[in-house]
């Protein structure tokens, strides 16, 4: 303990006992003493709530001890005081420091109240109790004890932690004032009614009181409940990455650390604190393969990583009070000199959320341990932010951040650097969940050798947490779309639910995905052969849907001959919709040739193509523009619109990814496709063989309800994966073209707040994955017969 | 009462409502009933008062104006109640005081009617003008809740039943038989336990009209409401009524100056509801925005959650679940597909209604350990890992509602045209029992078909 602090202990210890020992026995009532002694006992052990975070408590016993002060005198008011404090429940935080300097603390602060309410003639009987005479002393005394009391407390904390005396007075005096007046003016009512009525009024008092703090109570734990709500979920988002589990609460803690250095109010700290937690919300939506490259990546791609921080600010916009939150989320990633994204602000124009959020960001992502490179020690990594200084982090932050990792390391809190071991797959079980988690974790994949989007530097291994189906190596069974799924076997319906599915899931499913309308010139086919042969499609290709996993990554032209239909959802490739229904069913005929006899399906030949059709389409979700015209019928194939509820990534983003997850669903369920005409490049390329390496996209009619436009970029993305396999290049080197030839970053912030304004490029492209190949996209480097989608 | 919609006070929920178009007024989404009311009684006391005169203006400039100060500042808890708990306890206070520093206090019943009337009209400026939508239905009850007691204390109790007129002059000169007959009464335990009657009655019959109303504007079993009402009111109306008591014992050795003495722990009590309550909102609103998570991942539909949270809530008001349960129901209906965070490769969007059990169990028991590990979301967990199960071996009502609205919505999907919506409901109504609660579905469709 340093030795300012002793001294001031042994200072305020000695004047409070000196102020007790003064006590006059001769004249104190006994009987009074105790009374009150017993009572503040008593109000101490029944209610004591916290207020605030840093750890300041108060209870119905300061009724108490004011009524003390107004009425003893100050030795008196000292000594039960000093009681008091002994009896005070102990917590964790019990050390035998904080004991004296409560007590003797509980002794000043009466006795000084006391000494102040005697002086000003409150004690004078003819001034007791008479109002308003008797106002003027009791509101100097309680003064007197409020700020006695928290200069005791600020001197404390001033001398023994960083928090400047200046600050901590000026907080506990605003966190102290309603708790002492209002206890003060309880105490008054209660002095009247018991000289006034009788004694047995006096517990009305208390009532107020005690609601006040339980409404304090409640605040306390639902600020609690709101952090553990964040704390878990951010938890959920980061367990995809098992390299990066913990990063948001150790941002969160370095930010902290960084802006209490810097002084900042606790508000802005606590808000701070929950942008370091959520900063990286925003990564799901996109790829990790993404997240964790350096300099490998296409502008495209580049362009969808540059998203992220939007996608998180997508999130949390609902979130009121949260403004300078929304700030740090979205400017995180921009660099002092303005290279950064996804606006590309320089120099003060970042908020100082963000470039708090981009040191700390940097900081932990150095000193985290990467699959081949074990975590840098905290003084390479403060080297290393020294380097970036001036061009990417704030020269000021720097030197603060420096200063408060010494200060915690004084404080016997260092920053360790983040030890993470690789989480081994568990080979003997794989039904088992991992030893972390609530869901197991997946396979490690080697061979692929990625940085990650935070750490400025050096490229670090990836561990894949997107396992994608065509990776399986070996072939494993089950080694489906879901990572660390069950084996195929137990997929196929167990007998035991035999009688609780009963179709049911077929019947679900024929509901969600919705059959199309009849043909013009044909009848509605409505509960007749549609939804049965549905049905009865559902039911034949059911146990072929469970060995879904591994056909997929299988050529497609295998799954055409099984028998029995295995029908699968084209993927992706299958290009975007023409501009009517009609059209639609003419082409699809065309390419699926193939797969049409292995249906099997009872239904007519042409409501069968309308619903595999807009199967696809509309498991092409969300939004299949143009598809259809004027509804006829009651079932239209209309996926759901985003319009209520607009999708964070944009129409263009969510459709996308809905291609990659229609694609990527026909891996898992078997969706009553034909095989996927992808790996015959002739179909492929049949589709789109109006356009010129463009996505041909239906023209919204004027005054379509459901017309949208996808927003140019950089939403836009490369090609569909049929051209791509095609071409045999890995997805993006066939570059569509630009609306505009803006840079990324600016492009990226530019489209995000005017999305829906801009205008429709007549290139227009759906975002992301399904035009690359199946969600998550691949790797560049692998081969290209591996990545060549199933 | 059916056209009265419930208050929508928060931004974001005003975008879903459909119908009324633009910024609902605070007229139109009170009740109409309460306001035409509290009008009537308040020009009423009012004309009385221009008639007879005021008494000790000077009391009623002070109690009218902490009454202001009270509604001013008061306070919009998550769930749409008010709660203004300084001015009601200033106008019962007003209502109930007999004397103020040895003095008797010689207003009359429609002179307190007056004060109050004044005191809230006033405190309501400052909300009406900055705009936001909000109800007058609270303000409106806790004034015929003064009123009540002001009419029932002072013109049947004290006058009637008492037989003493507060204005007589008589009184003031001490009779020669019993000179302090007033004081010495008035301040006796019974007049006591009476005026703590009179109070506890004003409180008990302000639930029961917020009960009536909650019953009828949400369609709630009013058993359910009276219970949610009896909740609230316990902490709240027992702050209020003891201040009141307090003010009304008091206020005769410290005279007027009880007044700032006893509004102040009230008025901390309010601050520290406002906090309360604003933290609650956000806490509310960051579980809204973070069951958003899946939707960028495109791992569940846009929406999704929140048209599951909308329809449980509606459902869970109709089928009497308690406040506490719903709070519980909303969080777990904003969290149920977090499990899908474990997937991959979204099936079907995202869409749970057609996996097999198992799956749709794994995906539940996987986000119910999610929340589980937020800590303080109560028992949404269990309602959120229970909610796949089919009715014959169901969890708790919660859950089943989650169930039925999820399903619902997988086949709505966002916007559904009617024949969309039949059609969902009739897939619906063939798990009937089998797998969905009767009554959720029941209520479900009525729901759907309005």
């Amino acid at each position: 303990m340093p030795f300012s602090v002793r001294c001031y202990i042994f200072g305020l210890v000695a004047v409070a006992v000196s102020v007790v020992a003064t006590l006059p026995l001769s004249r104190t009532d006994p009987y009074l003493l105790l009374a009150l002694c017993v009572l503040v006992v008593a109000a101490e052990r029944l209610s004591r709530v916290s207020i605030g975070t840093s750890g300041w408590t108060m209870s119905v016993s300061l009724v108490v001890t004011l009524i003390t002060v107004l009425v003893l005198a100050p030795p008196a008011a000292a000594l039960v005081g000093l009681v008091t404090s002994l009896t005070l429940p102990r917590l964790q935080t019990w050390t035998w420091t904080k004991q004296i300097v409560n007590s003797a603390m509980m002794s000043l602060v009466p006795a000084s109240g006391a000494a102040v309410c005697y002086l000003a003639g409150g004690h004078a009987p003819g001034h007791f109790l008479n109002f308003p005479e008797f106002l003027w002393p009791v509101a100097a005394a309680v003064t007197t004890c409020l700020v006695a009391n928290a200069l005791i407390i600020a001197g404390y904390v001033g001398l023994a932690t960083h928090v400047r005396f200046v600050d901590g007075l000026r907080g506990d005096i605003r966190r102290a004032t309603m708790p002492y007046y209002s206890s003060a003016v309880l105490a008054l009512i209660f002095l009247s009614l018991w000289k006034d009525i009788g004694w047995y009024t006096a517990p009305l008092v208390v009532v107020p009181m005690y609601i006040a703090h339980w409404s304090l109570s409640q605040y306390a734990k639902e600020g609690a409940a709101h952090e553990g709500t964040i704390a878990a979920l951010v938890q959920a988002v980061e367990i995809k990455d098992s390299y990066t589990r913990g990063h948001s609460e150790r941002v969160a803690r370095g930010a902290g650390m960084l802006a209490e250095q810097l002084k900042m109010p606790q508000d802005r700290l606590a808000m701070l604190r929950f942008a370091g937690l959520l900063h990286d919300i925003g990564k799901l939506g996109v790829p990790t393969r993404l997240l964790t490259s350096t300099g490998g990546l296409t502008e495209e791609e580049f362009k969808l990583l540059c998203m992220h921080p939007n996608h998180g600010v997508a999130v949390l916009r609902d979130i009121r009070f949260l403004t300078e939150v929304y700030e740090g989320v979205l400017y995180h990633h921009e660099r002092l000199d303005g290279r950064g994204y996804p606006t590309g602000k320089s120099g003060d124009e970042i908020p100082e959320f963000a470039r708090i959020i981009g040191v700390a960001d940097a900081f932990d992502a150095m000193t985290s341990t990467r699959s081949y490179r074990a975590a840098r020690s905290v003084e390479e990594a403060v080297a290393e932010l020294r380097r970036g200084a001036g061009t990417q982090f704030d020269p000021d932050l720097v030197r603060a951040f420096e200063a408060a990792l010494e200060i915690a390391e004084r404080n016997g809190q260092p920053w360790v650097p983040t030890e993470l071991a690789p989480v081994e797959p568990q080979q003997d079980d794989e039904t088992t969940a991992a030893a972390v988690g609530p869901w197991p974790l997946p396979k490690r994949v080697p061979g692929f050798s990625f940085a990650d989007h935070d750490d400025p530097f050096v490229p670090a291994e990836w561990f894949p947490d997107w396992y994608p189906s065509w990776l399986a190596p070996g072939g494993e069974p089950g080694q489906g779309g879901i990572p660390g799924q069950r084996t195929g076997e137990q997929e196929a319906p167990p007998a035991a639910e035999a009688d609780l599915d009963d179709g049911w899931s077929e019947r679900m499913y024929s509901a969600v995905v919705r059959e199309a309308g009849p043909e013009p010139d044909e009848g509605w086919s409505w509960d007749g052969e549609g939804a049965e042969g549905e049905a009865e499609a559902e039911e034949s290709s059911e146990t072929g849907a469970h060995t879904e996993p591994e056909e997929s990554s299988e050529a497609e032209a295998e799954a055409q001959v099984e028998v029995g239909a295995e029908p699968e959802l084209e993927p992706a490739p299958e290009p975007e919709p023409a501009l009517d229904l009609e059209s639609d069913l003419e082409s699809a005929p065309e390419s699926e040739p193939e797969p049409e006899p292995a249906r099997g399906l009872q239904g007519d030949a042409e409501p069968a193509d309308a619903s595999e059709e807009s199967e696809a389409a509309s498991t092409r979700w969300p939004v299949d523009p143009g598809l259809h015209g004027a509804p006829r019928g009651s079932m239209r194939v209309r996926s759901a619109t985003p319009a209520a509820d607009p999708d964070p990534r944009g129409p263009a983003g969510v459709s996308a990814s809905a291609d990659g997850s229609a694609s990527a669903a026909a891996a898992d369920f078997d969706l009553r496709k034909p095989a996927a005409p992808c790996q015959d490049p002739a179909a492929a390329a049949g589709e789109p063989a109006g356009d010129d390496d463009t996505v041909p996209m239906p023209q919204p009619k004027p005054g379509d309800p459901e017309a949208w436009t996808p927003s140019p970029e950089p939403w836009s993305a490369p090609e569909p994966a049929a051209e791509a396999s095609k071409t045999g290049e890995p997805a993006g080197t066939a570059e569509p073209v630009e609306a505009d030839g803006r840079g990324p970053g600016l492009s990226a912030g530019a489209s995000w707040f005017s999305r829906g304004a801009g205008g429709s490029s007549p290139t227009l492209h759906f975002f992301g994955p399904a035009d690359t190949g199946p969600w998550p996209p691949r790797d560049p480097d692998a081969k290209d017969s591996e990545e060549s989608p199933a | 009462m059916n056209h009265a919609k419930p208050p929508s006070h928060r931004a974001f929920d005003r975008a879903f409502d459909t119908d009324g178009g633009d910024v609902p007024t605070a007229w139109s989404q009170s009740n109409p009933l309460l306001l035409v009311l509290a009008c009537f009684v308040a020009f009423a006391a009012v004309a009385s008062c221009a008639v007879h005169g005021f008494s000790q203006p000077g009391y009623a400039l002070a109690f009218g104006a902490i009454i202001a100060a009270g509604e001013a500042f008061r306070v919009r808890l998550p769930g749409g109640r008010e709660a203004a708990p300084l001015g009601a306890a200033t106008g019962l206070a007003y209502a109930v005081l007999t004397e103020i520093g040895h003095q008797p206090a010689l207003h009359n019943a429609p002179q307190a009617v007056a004060v109050a009337a004044f005191g809230f009209l006033v405190g309501s400026v400052p909300h009406l003008a900055v705009r936001r939508p909000s109800t007058l239905d609270y303000t409106a009850r806790r004034f015929l809740m003064v009123a009540l007691t002001a009419w029932l204390f002072r013109m049947f109790y004290l006058r009637w039943v008492l037989g003493t007129r507060v204005d007589d002059p008589t009184l003031l000169r001490p009779s020669p038989l019993d000179p302090t007959f007033l004081s010495r009464h008035l301040h006796s335990l019974a007049v006591g336990a009476a005026t703590a009657g009179f109070l506890l009655l004003a409180i008990v019959s302000d639930g029961v009209v917020g009960s009536i109303l909650q019953a009828g504007q949400h369609r709630r079993p009013i058993l359910a409401a009276a219970r949610d009402e009896a909740t609230f009111t316990t902490r709240v109306g027992l702050a209020v009524v003891a201040t009141a008591l307090l003010v009304c014992l008091a206020s005769r050795t410290m005279s007027i100056w009880v007044l700032p003495a006893l509004c102040l722990p009230l008025a901390f009590t309010q601050l520290s509801l406002r906090r309360y309550a604003r933290i609650k909102e956000v806490h509310l609103e960051t579980i809204r925005a973070l069951s958003r998570i899946t939707e960028v991942a495109g791992l569940t539909q846009p929406g999704h959650a929140r048209r599951v949270a909308r329809t449980c809530q509606r459902i869970g008001r109709e089928l009497g679940l308690s406040e506490a349960q719903l709070l519980d129901l909303e969080y777990a209906s904003l969290m149920h597909d977090i499990g899908q965070l474990s997937v991959a490769e979204p099936v079907h969007g995202g869409r749970t209604a057609p996996l097999s059990l198992v799956r749709q169990r794994e995906l539940a028991r996987a986000g119910a350990e999610v929340i589980r590990r937020a800590g303080a979301l109560g028992n949404a967990a269990d309602i959120v890992e229970h909610h796949p199960d089919p009715f014959g071996a169901a969890g708790p009502l919660p859950s089943r509602i989650l169930r039925v609205a999820n399903d619902y919505d997988d086949l709505a999907g966002a916007q559904p045209e009617s024949a969309e919506r039949t059609e969902a409901l009739r897939h619906i109504r063939l798990g009937l029992a089998v797998h969905y609660d009767p009554a959720v579905v029941e209520s479900l469709s009525r729901m759907v078909g309005e």
